[in-house]
């Protein structure tokens, strides 16, 4: 039947006017490009006898210039490299560094994707309910009584046991005296006051330390490493989610939906969700950035990814007692960070641009 | 006597504040008559919009209704939020004031009005765009077949407020609430508008409750007029009688200060002051203080309802005399 008409939608004009943005193209074409070469790292480099093998150890061959040819009188014909050319050196043990960079890549797509997804779920879940049911009550009491039980459950995850049953004790006095006396009732705090009083304590802990802290405590894993940063920097999102649903609840066309009987849940996800995610989607790219490069500090530091799995934070550590003799260690995977923590950065602010036409209209 | 649509009786709204609560609504009551259409006339903050919304049970949270609001045997105040849910939409539907602010902007109009059958007779997804598009013809909406899958912005603000009351029409509601429908819109695409919801109102015999401030709306659209005043009734009956032969002062206020052809070249007349604020009421007639007739026992105390006639009632001392 009918046609849609090019040139329309919001996301399609949003698209048109980032084009126009050289600076943010730039950005956009580097991420995809890096896109592929961590996609291609994946398939490369894994596997019993991948094409390119990050983790093969030449002794005879180590601290190579890039571009050097392999010596096939020295190296037997598995440690040579496709092309018999290192092309970016080894390193110390005589590990392939293009080979390494490639296995890296991947992990820093998959933190920062991976991280950034948890973190963009949460705050907008966290944020949503702000917004949205922000100005119901909950009774005193209840919170209180479930405070108890996550503590008393926090504290069995960890082994605590006298934890537990202090905690239960403590909810099972508190019980009998909420029945029995009239502390707290009828007494309530906003659902907004809470998560917000919630969000501004998360943001007082400086969050690389915190997390410095939890990935110490845990065993260190990749996956960790990615709901940890995910866990821990979620409050931007859910600030921006609320104060957009905050003025989107108040709009006209979300009372009319109401009116003509829509469900909450459509309302929340179909009219209000694509209204109020521009800044979010800003804050997700540059938060990319930012995951990728407290992973890559997290590995310099000895804290990340697991030693045989290269990153790019781990080979810059690595490099760096080679600093004057084979400065190429440090400087490749250095410039790699830079170059896609900045491209990322230039591609967060077109989106900016683009999806806010009032406010840059140069 | 026919069986009324709507039966308002006692209707209080009170909105919760820190320290105390404000009565914006009080002791309103009214009936909507099959087929016909009450007004609601008053200047702003007079609680009309609270008096629909309360009907819809949108009340913003630090609002709380009483009385009774009987549709169809049930009285909506009572009513489950789920069950509310169905009634909105099917039953009663709501047009608002301001189409250019009613549509999300970032859906197709036929992303919206999808939803409304989503929400209470799904159909088969092969017949809906054809549905759709007959929601569209029905407020002639030209080439509604290519304007379903335009973005709001895409149209006009007449065409707008077309799609918003094919949206409130598309499931045959019972009763339509319009809230200041053409207050948005010049004055040539208001007089369409008000020909389109006549023509329509007949053709499907709906009741209708139309919320204005323009008593030359009124003149196009009522069958039964009701003036609010500082959230009372002060004057409700038939519309000829209350355009001809008003009772209350502020209804013949009203009616000086409205402009027409006869009054041309005169300074119009207008009535001086203000609405009182909720917190400003005092116990007595909250007309009084613009009031030219008002006495000292207007001060003192609430006049009672009086009736004039069939279906006419007036809220003034002076009328009691």
């Amino acid at each position: 039947m009918g046609h849609r008409e090019k040139g329309s939608s919001p996301l399609w004009e949003a698209w048109e006017e980032f084009k126009r943005n050289k600076l943010a193209m730039t950005g956009f074409i580097t991420f995809v490009i890096f896109f592929f070469v961590a996609c291609a790292g994946l398939v490369l480099t894994s596997g019993t006898h991948p094409i390119y093998d990050p983790a093969k150890v030449r002794l005879e061959a180590k601290l190579l210039p890039p571009f050097s040819r392999a010596d096939p009188r020295i190296l037997s014909r598995d440690e040579i490299p496709p092309g018999g050319v290192f092309l970016l050196g080894t390193d110390e043990l005589g590990r392939d560094v293009f080979s390494r960079m490639l296995q890296g890549a991947w992990v820093s797509l998959t933190v920062g994707f991976v991280a950034v997804g948890i973190s963009v779920v949460v705050g907008i879940i966290i944020g949503g309910i702000a917004g949205f049911y922000g100005n119901r009550t909950l009774s005193l009491r209840w919170i209180t009584l479930c405070m108890l039980v996550v503590s008393s459950l926090i504290c069995g995850f960890m082994h605590l046991y006298k934890g537990v049953i202090i905690s239960l004790c403590l909810l099972g006095i508190l019980g009998v005296i909420f029945q029995r006396y009239n502390i707290f009732k009828g007494r309530g705090i906003l659902v907004d006051a809470l998560i917000m009083g919630l969000i501004d304590i998360m943001l007082c802990f400086p969050s690389f330390f915190l997390i410095l802290t939890v990935v110490a405590l845990l065993p260190p894993s990749i996956y960790n490493i990615m709901i940890v940063i995910g866990l821990t920097s979620w409050m931007g999102t859910a600030r921006f989610i609320r104060a957009e649903f905050l003025s989107l609840r108040e709009q006209d066309f979300v009372i009319a939906a109401k009116v003509l009987g829509v469900s909450d849940a459509k309302i929340i996800f179909k009219h209000m969700l694509p209204n109020g995610i521009a800044p979010v989607l800003v804050s997700t790219t540059i938060g990319i950035a930012s995951a990728i490069l407290t992973e890559a500090g997290l590995s310099f530091l000895g804290f990340g990814v697991p030693p045989p799995h290269a990153t790019w934070g781990g080979i810059l550590s690595d490099g760096k007692f080679y600093l004057f003799d084979a400065p190429w260690l440090t400087l490749i995977p250095g410039i790699a960070i830079l170059i896609v923590v900045l491209a990322f950065n230039l591609f967060g602010e077109g989106l900016r641009d683009a999806l806010n036409p009032k406010i840059t209209r140069r | 006597m026919d069986q009324e649509v709507l039966k308002v009786e006692e209707l209080c709204i009170h909105i919760h504040s820190e320290d105390r609560d404000y009565p914006v609504v009080e002791h309103v009551s009214f009936e909507v008559l099959p087929e016909h259409t009450l007004c609601i006339v008053g200047e702003s903050g007079c609680g009309k919009t609270m008096t629909a919304l309360s009907i819809m049970g949108l009340l913003p949270p630090n609002a709380s209704a009483s009385g009774k609001v009987i549709f169809k045997g049930q009285n909506l105040l009572e009513l489950e939020k789920e069950q509310i849910r169905r009634i909105r939409g099917k039953e009663i539907s709501m047009v608002f004031q301001d189409p250019l602010t009613s549509l999300n902007p970032v859906l197709t109009i036929f992303e919206q009005i999808r939803e409304i059958f989503e929400a209470h007779d799904p159909i088969p997804s092969h017949l809906l765009e054809n549905r759709v598009v007959e929601v569209l013809q029905e407020v002639s909406i030209p080439d509604a077949q290519h304007k379903v899958h335009a973005y709001p912005h895409q149209l006009s603000g007449g065409m707008r407020q077309r799609v918003l009351i094919g949206m409130a029409l598309a499931l045959g509601p019972t009763l339509v609430i319009a809230d200041e429908p053409t207050t948005a819109l010049d004055v040539t695409i208001q007089a369409e508008i008000l020909e389109l919801f006549n023509c329509l109102k007949k053709e499907k015999g709906l009741s209708a409750i139309y919320i204005t401030h323009d008593l030359s709306v009124v003149s196009e659209v009522g069958d039964e007029i009701l003036i609010m005043y500082a959230g009372m009734v002060v004057e409700k009956g038939p519309k000829y009688q209350i355009l001809t032969d008003p009772a209350h002062p502020y209804t013949q206020g009203l009616l000086k200060s409205s402009p027409s052809y006869e009054k041309r070249g005169r300074p119009l007349p207008f009535i001086p002051g203000n609405v009182p604020s909720p917190e400003e009421k005092g116990k007595g007639c909250p007309f009084y203080p613009r009031c030219e007739l008002s006495k000292r026992e207007c001060e003192i105390s609430l006049p009672p309802i009086t009736s004039l006639g069939p279906g006419h009632v007036v809220r003034c001392w002076e009328i009691r005399r």
